[in-house]
């Protein structure tokens, strides 16, 4: 792996000041490599996460539970983020909200790859006409914007949440496929897949032992990148009431709930529309740097 | 790297900036109207079709009132006098209507209103090709109309119906130009021509219609303050249907008036001096969940009435609504002819009840997640619902009916949908609960929302309970038959009783007009008196000092 220089670093060395003479560890660089944004990004993903996998260490009152008397209460220490229009704890609605929302995003960037990791390997693998047909293929599902893509799918399959998955899956298949495409056909005239063939291996063998993997390396990056949109494509279809039903806590449907009280109580829509640009924006900034970091070490 | 670091502050604090300007982008608009003497009318519902003879939804009959008129009309105090029709009289036993009609009115098309009009407009309504839910409903009782001569129309009913004048007296039910009736539907309802003082000359749907004034307009109802046309040129009616926009746009002076008042924004209204309200109650059946009697679980009357004792509405009223509607129990609105309020309070609130209730149903099982199961069965109501047809306050009341019912062990999935999805459901009795209301200024309502007789649809299904009783299908006959007064009260009585008894609705509030009107332009903005509707006819320019 390369070590990228920072000032800092360029200055201690300069200033002559003995360091301990063994190199500096692996684990070391990797820390000192890393920019101050994606450490703050990382962190809060790990909020994220942990918010999804055990919101009880968060919630301190019932997402779920009604109390009209007490609606439209602004931020306070009872209420970190306020109570809605109908007297619900907005902090616990948020962090109830984490998983079905990170769920989403994991649960349609993966169909999105599978349909798309299909479709682009089986066009990079195979010979002129399957290949032309499926880019052709490909190209009109391009025409559409991917939200697009995913309301037809809506449209065709009715609303709820698995559909949604689905929709946004569908949706960002195109891009997929080409990315993985192009990635197929550079693995193909890479020299180890032609090691392989003189060396006489089966077609099938080198498609899924040698082909695929390479392939999917760098696949954990696409993922990190491919959830942050999926997000908010899947926040947005609640938003437009497509997605998760009431009362769920979905972000996009707690946006949509507090848009009309905006002038009143500006915190029912706020913190949601806050979180679904933090899950974008920490899963894009810790993808890019993975993205870089695995580009460097090519 | 460190390029990288500013990328993402510089990028947060763009969102940041972008966050902030939406939430404090201010209000004020100026105080002149626009200059080319157009009157923006902001409405919040989509209007499905301009001509109300067709379906029938109360944002048809909103702008109906400013381009039809009616055969007769309807004064404050509910009497009915004379509008295209000068004079009438009706047969001994209520069955003949004979009506002599103006000879000095034209439709905007030309066409001269004569007694065909009649004719061809009551046929337009009760042909089932129209899908006429409301005024074909209304119209059930109609036989036939024969042409006595050019001015005399003779309209025959196979039954006696004292409700009669009343509804012909709504816009839903008003005269459009027969020759424009022949044309097909899909073009009636773009262009719709009546005798009214505006009539509409453009519509782009779900965005705006345009209408100008009728320089000959001739046939002003006697509600109306002024004789021949119109004070403003043109209407602008926009179709607005996010609340919190439609408010923005009355703030910022970008449209005149609006209905559909957000009760969120109401102090803020009240409290501004440009601004003027006009609040009316509405006679008919109040906002209500209807339950569908036809299918598990509603067709066991214990289960309603757990159901309407384990909602409570009042709670919501005050948070979500502010106070800005009146809180509904029985069948009839509080403004209704022969409303007794008897019926306010028989399904307040009582969580004891509730669970008796569903004991003695059998629902004794309770599932992990808290709902009550029977024979393995959860108690499941299912609740099409088309956000985007609703104020916003409505959908945060129904969601905490869902809240407080899941308590009792009710699991109420609602389902939402776009309007096509959720009224073909609605047409077909899949749902276990209905999002309704009936507007109409007559007790008579009872009998379309809950007699056998309008349990099949015709654009809709006005009765969505599926409820069928002969005791009361012949009560609610009976009370249209007779004159005397006590007599229908007492029938009237009998029949709230029996719908009140089978626990078929929860009430939820009064429907009411809320029109805001930037009174630092324009003034006289009133409401049509048979359904409260906002009637644009005598409004009139503010002058400015």
């Amino acid at each position: 792996m390369s070590l990228i220089l920072d000032p800092t670093t360029a200055e201690e060395d300069r200033s002559g000041v003995p360091t301990p003479a063994k190199p500096q560890s692996r684990t070391f660089r990797f820390v000192r490599g890393t920019p101050i944004g994606v450490w703050i990004a990382a962190a809060l993903l790990a909020f994220l996460v942990l918010a999804a996998v055990a919101p009880s260490v968060f919630l301190r009152q019932d997402p779920f539970e009604i109390d009209p008397a007490n609606a439209f209460e602004s931020p306070s220490g009872v209420h970190l983020f306020g109570t809605d229009q109908n007297g619900r704890d907005v902090f616990s609605r948020v962090v109830a909200g984490t998983g079905q929302s990170l769920l989403l995003g994991l649960a349609a960037t993966a169909i999105g790859l599978l349909l798309g990791g299909a479709l682009g390997i089986t066009a990079g693998v195979s010979g002129k006409w399957l290949d032309s047909a499926i880019c052709r293929f490909v190209e009109i599902l391009f025409a559409f914007p991917g939200l697009l893509l995913a309301l037809i799918v809506i449209a065709v399959s009715g609303t709820g949440v698995v559909t949604a998955a689905i929709a946004v899956g569908v949706g960002s298949a195109p891009g997929y496929a080409r990315m993985l495409r192009t990635q197929t056909l550079q693995v193909i005239a890479a020299p180890y897949v032609e090691t392989a063939l003189s060396l006489g291996r089966s077609k099938s063998h080198i498609l899924w032992h040698t082909i695929v993997p390479n392939v999917a390396r760098p696949l954990f990056v696409l993922v990190t990148l491919g959830i942050g949109q999926a997000i908010v494509w899947a926040s947005s279809l609640s938003f437009l009431g497509l997605g998760a039903q009431p009362p769920a806590a979905e972000w996009g449907a707690m946006l949509a709930d507090g848009r009309n009280y905006l002038q009143v109580a500006w915190w029912i829509a706020a913190f949601p529309g806050i979180f679904i640009t933090l899950a974008a924006l920490t899963t894009t900034v810790v993808g890019h740097h993975l993205q870089r970091r695995l580009e460097a070490e090519v | 790297m460190s390029t990288n670091h500013a990328r993402t502050t510089r990028i947060l604090a763009l969102l940041g900036a972008a966050g902030l300007a939406a939430t404090l982008s201010g209000c004020g608009g100026t105080a002149a109207a626009s200059e080319d003497g157009t009157f923006v009318f902001a409405t919040g519902k989509e209007i499905s079709c301009l001509d109300p003879h067709v379906n029938g939804d109360m944002p048809q009959a909103s702008i109906a009132a400013n381009y039809l008129d009616s055969l007769v009309s309807q004064d404050s105090e509910g009497g009915i006098q004379p509008w295209l029709a000068t004079d009438w009289s009706v047969s001994s036993d209520g069955l003949t209507y004979t009506f002599t009609m103006r000879d000095d009115v034209w439709f905007t098309d030309g066409t001269k209103l004569t007694a065909e009009a009649v004719r061809a407009n009551l046929d337009h309504m009760v042909d089932p090709d129209t899908q006429s839910g409301t005024a074909g409903g209304y119209l059930k009782p109609y036989v036939g109309t024969e042409i006595v001569d050019e001015t005399t129309a003779v309209v025959t009913l196979n039954r006696p119906y004292a409700a009669f004048l009343e509804v012909l007296a709504q816009p839903f039910l008003g005269i459009e130009s027969p020759e424009a009736l022949k044309r097909p539907q899909a073009e009636n309802c773009n262009s719709p021509v009546g005798t009214g003082p505006f009539k509409i000359v453009d519509y782009v749907p779900q965005t705006r219609v345009s209408l100008v004034r009728n320089e000959d307009y001739n046939s002003a109802p006697p509600y109306a303050k002024h004789q021949g046309p119109a004070h403003i040129e043109k209407i602008e009616w926009r179709i607005v249907p996010e609340d919190s926009t439609r408010y923005g746009l009355l703030r910022a002076g970008q449209v005149d008036a609006l209905d559909l008042m957000p009760s969120v924004h109401f102090g803020e209204a009240e409290a501004d001096q440009n601004v003027e309200l006009i609040l009316q109650d509405r006679p008919g059946n109040p906002t209500n969940l209807i339950l569908n009697s036809t299918r598990a679980p509603f067709d066991d009357l214990a289960v309603r009435k757990a159901f309407l004792h384990r909602a409570y509405v009042e709670a919501g009223i005050d948070s979500v609504y502010f106070g800005t509607v009146t809180r509904a129990g029985g069948p009839l609105s509080s403004t209704t002819g022969f409303y007794s309020p008897d019926f306010e309070n028989v399904y307040d609130p009582d969580p004891d009840e509730a669970a008796r209730l569903l004991d003695e149903a059998g629902w004794t099982e309770r599932d992990g997640e808290g709902y009550r199961v029977k024979d393995g069965q959860r108690l499941t109501v299912h609740f099409p619902y088309t956000p985007g047809s609703w104020p916003t306050a409505h959908q945060a009341l129904v969601t905490q009916i869902q809240a407080t019912a899941k308590k009792a062990g009710f699991e109420v999935l609602i389902e939402n949908g776009d309007y096509a999805t959720v009224s073909e459901l609605g047409n077909n009795f899949a749902y276990d609960l209905r999002a309704d209301y009936w507007n109409t200024n007559t007790a008579d309502v009872l009998r379309i929302v809950f007699s056998s007789e309008y349990t099949e649809s015709a654009g809709f299904v006005p009765n969505g309970s599926g409820f069928r009783n002969p005791q009361l299908d012949s009560i609610l006959n009976d009370a249209l038959a007779t004159d005397d007064p006590a007599e229908r009260e007492d029938l009237y009585y009998q029949a709230q009783q029996i719908i009140s008894d089978n626990a078929l609705q929860l009430p939820l509030y009064n429907q009411a007009s809320q029109v805001a009107l930037r009174s630092d332009r324009y003034g006289d903005l009133a409401l049509e008196p048979s359904l409260s509707l906002p009637y644009l006819y005598d409004v009139t320019v503010v002058d400015l000092p």
